[in-house]
């Protein structure tokens, strides 16, 4: 038998090449012919009739639902210390796409990629699905009996030997519940967590300002910003509100400028308009040594060039009020409270930086848990949701949305388009969560059960939240409840920001008390836990997330140890080497534009830093699924970048020496009323991602597995490219770039397709037919974007596991799988070539709904906008009609940066990209 | 030396493959016709759970298609009534008939109740690929007539497929469109049906 990755193509050898137990087994030749002379048969009795549909309406029809069309519904998305107000699109019933909620004050409508792939684990096959004690099967019933006996002898000793460990989310009705705890069973142990709890921050405010604050950075108004081992443009729960700020800044007509100083790149990195990669241990000195020259001292940091601390010192210094000083969760309190107080001294506290109070009732520290725990002081562990933590009780009870195999009681948890709740976004602006449908396998709600524990006056969802609605609001009419589902959330609601003052005695001290970690040759290298974006808010069970290629690394399925390429020149480790770091085997991954002499591992719960930590090798190597190895772009300009003032043409391709080729294409005809085009903005674009996985929800788009996208097979209709720019081993700068189908007005991909399914619409679509596709691919191998994908397999139809299992083998997804799709989309099926359709299905709702309206049937601009669009936090993919020439599209069209990918190959293309301008500082630059 | 071949083989020969290429021809014929959605399609009448009339109901009655049909103005799907909107009539009339004993246990009054009930399992008549979308609204919009598609509806005892609805079919519609009120344009690019 040979290995998978002996064969490149699918062909009738490798259908048992596969990994399952399907191989030769029970398929002998006569079986196989009796099968094939069977299905034959029957595939012609198939023809004379079709099967039978059933059509089946309600009873009683509901309000509101008309078959056919999409309904909307506004909801929230509880995260840790924040949530995402967002709106729902369902079909009949199923929520198939979340979009964001526009009335937001701050999202105004976008939303991020974990909130795009939230969808998929409402639907996932292998959720926690039935209540289960000890391992066996049970019901609600006995355990609401069990319970009601059980904690009645809780409350009656006032809540001793009890526990609740709870995720921390900002709920007002949680905190009501926690409130009611505290009269009913006030020596209950009540700790909310979340890995996520910036716990640093908080001790750093703590130590600023004498009590921990909530604090609000506002990108939006930041001429100057400069990082400090912080991700505000990516591992962040407010990353959508930030990049809408910085992309503003950065369009601005004074652009911003970005100082980063980090170990591993991340997104906010790879936007900065000059990096300094520093091991985590050594960003405490920077910022020390910063702290000190903004306070007059003098200061010098070994291996750091002065330029890095005069110039942005002096750069900071220049936009009092304007600048902002960021630092990420990992940094200890210090670095934190340093940031406070530089903010301080920039007076940017009330503009570029907010300080609130926390509102969440102070809950136990999770070590007093832990304590307890250890001293067997607990007798009944309540953990609700995904706090991140796992312990044993004598009565363990755990409300999971995985099963876990605990043991104790474990409860169905309901996903949050199937619940009741509110939220609060981390400025306070109050928001519902609502249910889009009903819980599919009975699950609960963290507050449903907590009430019903608790022996609450209400254990429905939606009255609780109507009663902490009265509460937050001071509104007890039903219109203004209706009004606030309806819009998702509640006008003027965010909290005051409170005005403090740095205890500059307290920072002083522990600056004076800071002692540097000894530096010197031979020593171990520093190894920091880092926050993996894909699954930073997202589940790492969901598919999409699994599958997206991580915007700096661009690895898929798999979590790896960054090294930068001297340190694994050093310490002879190749890219697949598989090494062992604090009790963790996973492979290496060399990113260039990694700090050198520190290793970067994926954060199992918070993230941190740690030195002297062994390093080891183990035998053998794993295969990384990347989808683009190669950062340079050859000579060619594919993603211009420029800094301002340069011009932003291109001399090879705009013309230079005549290069521009000799035009023979005859165009197609365009005599549509909309002539569509998009424009992305490569200073805006900041390669979250977000718009990878919208589109992947909006189009059907298959997940593909592992070993497909080794081979190349990734279905993503978006590409994300990143290239590094500079020398490959040091980049002084990165860009990313989204690329799709471009929609070429003369295009390559249809004058070779034999059976004419790539074809040209009126209004510049470049269309893919499906049922005219007999899958040639050539279409693919002529695109010189690469833009086209080929469903080499059954994805929508096969598991990932079962994809090679031939065409005898069972069939089938699960059901609930099938319930996310888009129905306005084709599920497309093995052997057909897909790619970008501008979202045909938007436009022709669009231009459909006009038409109903009566008029002219003309569309305004904006009435189109594809999913990328919609979702994109940097609003960076502007589309619409070209032929209005008020279109703010074709208004950026005739923008001096504007300018075609591959445009010397006279394809003519609809996408075109802006410039990536970069603000750097002359005093840096070398 | 015998003779192999009698001065008949070349006849033989001649007659064989003259039926071969008949036979052929005949089952490419057959092919052509009863495999095209001309015959597949056209005259599929299945037999529906409840004996609904429509020639009672839109013919002699009179009633208008959207009474039952009410979205077909605003979505893609004409939508076929939920039980309620039979009852709004079959609580008074023939109101103990046996052929209508579905209809009255697929509805209660009782709002809850009726919420609970199993739908009536109709069998779909027209039917278009998944990768065609087909939008009532557009086309009634438009003034096509619900007969220029479903046939003369109001005389149809059992509903049967009237129009082969292939794509040649649309598009010669859409090639001509005829209308006396206003200016239709109907999409002739894929992308106005496939998606």
């Amino acid at each position: 038998m040979s290995r998978p990755s002996d064969y490149e193509f699918p062909g009738l050898e490798n259908w048992f090449e596969s990994t399952g137990e399907a191989i030769g087994v029970g398929f002998d030749r006569r079986r196989f012919l009796q099968l094939m002379a069977a299905s034959l048969g029957l595939a012609g009795m198939i023809g004379c009739r079709r099967p039978s549909h059933e059509i089946l309406p309600f009873a009683r029809q509901p309000e509101e639902m008309v078959p056919g069309l999409p309904t909307f519904y506004a909801t929230s998305i509880p995260r840790p210390e924040s949530s995402l107000p967002v709106i729902v699109e369902s079909h009949e019933g199923r929520p198939t796409k979340i979009e964001g909620n526009p009335l937001h004050p701050t999202t105004a409508g976008a939303t991020d990629v974990w909130a795009q792939a939230s969808v998929l684990d409402l639907y996932d096959p292998h959720r926690a699905k039935e209540v289960r004690r000890d391992g066996n099967p049970s019901t609600w019933e006995e355990f609401d009996a069990w319970a009601a006996s059980h904690f009645d002898k809780h409350l009656k000793n006032r809540g001793r030997g009890l526990a609740f460990l709870v995720e921390a989310i900002p709920s007002p009705a949680l905190r009501m519940l926690r409130e009611y705890q505290q009269q009913v069973a006030p020596e209950a142990l009540w700790c909310a967590h979340s890995p996520l709890v910036d716990v640093n921050s908080r001790a750093g405010t703590a130590l600023a300002f004498g009590s921990a604050m909530t604090v609000t950075w506002r990108l939006d108004q930041a001429h100057v910003l400069l990082c400090l081992d912080a991700d505000p443009l990516g591992c962040d729960v407010e990353m959508v509100r930030h990049s809408r700020g910085f992309a503003g800044g950065r369009r601005a007509k004074k652009m911003n400028r970005l100082y980063v100083v980090e170990p591993n790149v991340t997104i906010t990195g790879m936007n900065a308009d000059h990096r300094l990669p520093l091991p985590a241990s050594r960003i405490v000195d920077y910022a020390l040594a910063l702290w000190r020259i903004l306070r007059g001292e003098s200061a010098e940091l070994p291996g750091v060039p002065t330029a890095w601390l005069t110039a942005v010192a002096d750069d900071l210094k220049q936009h009092p009020g304007n600048s902002l000083v960021m630092v990420g969760p990992r940094q200890p309190p210090l670095v934190h409270a340093l940031a406070h107080h530089l903010n301080e001294m920039l007076q940017n506290r009330g503009t570029t930086v907010e300080y609130r109070r926390n509102a969440e009732l102070p809950g136990e520290p999770l070590s007093r848990l832990t304590d307890a725990l250890d001293r067997k002081q607990i007798e009944t562990l309540v953990i609700l949701g995904d706090p991140g933590f796992d312990g044993s009780a004598p009565n363990l009870v755990r409300l999971n949305f995985y099963p876990q195999q605990a043991g104790g009681w474990e409860l169905p948890a309901a996903h949050y388009l199937e619940s009741w709740g509110d939220t609060e976004t981390r400025d306070g602006t109050y928001a519902p969560v609502q249910p889009l449908i009903a819980p599919l396998y009975d699950g609960r709600t963290p507050l449903e059960l907590l009430a019903r524990l608790l022996k609450y006056d209400l254990t429905d969802g939606f009255e609780i939240v109507r009663r902490s609605f009265a509460r937050r609001s001071g509104r007890t009419d039903d219109l203004s409840f209706r009004r606030w589902l309806h819009e998702g959330v509640w006008k003027d609601s965010k909290l005051p920001p409170v005005a403090v003052e740095c205890r500059k005695t307290a920072i002083e001290e522990a600056a004076a008390a800071y002692q540097p970690r000894a530096t010197g040759e031979g020593q171990l290298p520093e190894v920091a836990r880092f926050l993996e974006y894909r699954t930073y808010l997202g589940r790492r069970r969901n598919g999409w997330l699994q599958e997206l290629p991580d915007p700096v690394t661009k690895l898929t399925w798999d979590s790896a140890v960054l090294v930068g390429p001297r340190t694994a020149e050093q310490l002879q480790i190749r890219s697949g080497d598989l090494l062992s770091v604090q009790n963790t085997v996973l492979p290496a991954l060399i990113v260039p534009g990694h700090a050198e002499g520190c290793l970067s591992l994926p954060a199992e719960t918070a993230p941190g830093f740690a030195s002297g930590v062994p390093i080891e090798r183990v035998p053998g190597r794993r295969e990384l699924a990347i989808t683009q190895e190669h950062g340079r772009m050859e000579g060619r300009d594919l993603a211009r970048v420029r800094n301002l003032g340069q011009s932003p043409s291109d001399h090879h391709a705009d013309g230079h020496h005549g290069r521009k080729s000799l035009d023979l294409a005859v165009p197609p005809t365009f005599d549509g009323p909309n002539q569509w085009g998009m424009v992305i903005d490569l200073t805006a674009c900041t390669g979250c991602s977000a718009c990878v996985i919208a589109c992947q929800a909006e189009n059907n788009i298959p997940i593909v597995g592992k070993e497909e996208v080794i081979r190349g097979r990734e279905m993503h209709w978006i590409r994300m490219d990143r290239y590094l720019l500079g020398d490959p081993d040091t980049p002084e700068g990165f860009v990313s770039q989204p690329v799709m189908c471009v929609h070429c007005e003369s295009a390559p991909c249809e004058p070779v397709c034999p059976v004419n399914a790539s074809v040209h619409s009126p209004e510049g679509l470049n269309l893919q037919v499906y049922n005219r596709c007999v899958g040639t691919r050539y279409c693919l191998n002529n695109c010189p974007y690469k833009a086209r994908r080929f469903n080499w397999f059954d994805y929508h139809q096969r598991p990932l596991d079962e994809l090679r299992l031939g065409p005898l083998a069972d069939h089938g997804m699960a059901e609930t799988l099938k319930m996310q799709k888009n129905p306005d989309v084709t599920v497309r099926m093995r052997g057909v070539m897909e790619k970008c359709t501008y979202c045909v299905q938007r436009i022709e709702r669009a231009k459909i709904g006009a038409k109903l309206k009566g008029g002219d049937g003309s569309l305004p601009d904006g009435a189109v906008v594809p999913a990328c669009a919609q979702a994109c936090p940097a609003a960076a993919i502007t589309f619409g009609n070209l032929s209005d020439p008020n279109s703010r599209v074709a208004r950026l069209k005739h923008q001096d940066d504007n300018y075609s990918l591959l445009g010397e190959l006279n394809t003519k293309p609809r996408t075109t990209y802006r410039v990536r301008w970069r603000n750097p500082n002359p005093a840096l630059m070398s | 030396m015998p003779t192999i071949f009698t001065p008949r083989a070349d006849w033989w020969l001649r007659g064989i493959g003259g039926a071969l290429i008949a036979g052929l021809v005949l089952a490419l014929g057959a092919l052509y016709y009863y495999a095209s959605p001309k015959f597949t399609r056209v005259g599929y009448a299945p037999a529906q759970p409840v004996p609904f009339s429509h020639s009672i109901h839109a013919g002699r009655l009179g009633l208008d298609c959207r009474y039952c049909h009410v979205h077909v103005e605003d979505s893609p799907h004409a939508t076929v009534p939920p039980t309620q909107t039979c009852n709004n009539c079959h609580t008074l009339v023939r109101n103990t008939d046996p052929i209508l004993s579905q209809v009255r246990e697929g509805w209660d009054p009782d709002p809850r109740k009726a919420d609970a009930k199993a739908p009536i399992p109709w069998k779909r008549v027209h039917r278009v690929p998944d990768f065609a979308y087909f939008n009532h609204a557009a086309h009634v919009k438009a003034g096509v007539d619900c007969t220029s598609c479903h046939g003369p509806i109001a005389q149809m005892d059992v509903v049967r497929h009237a129009e082969p609805l292939t794509m040649g079919w649309c598009l010669d519609c859409h090639r001509h469109p005829v209308s006396t009120e206003q200016k239709v344009n109907p999409p002739q690019s894929c992308q106005g049906c496939h998606r």
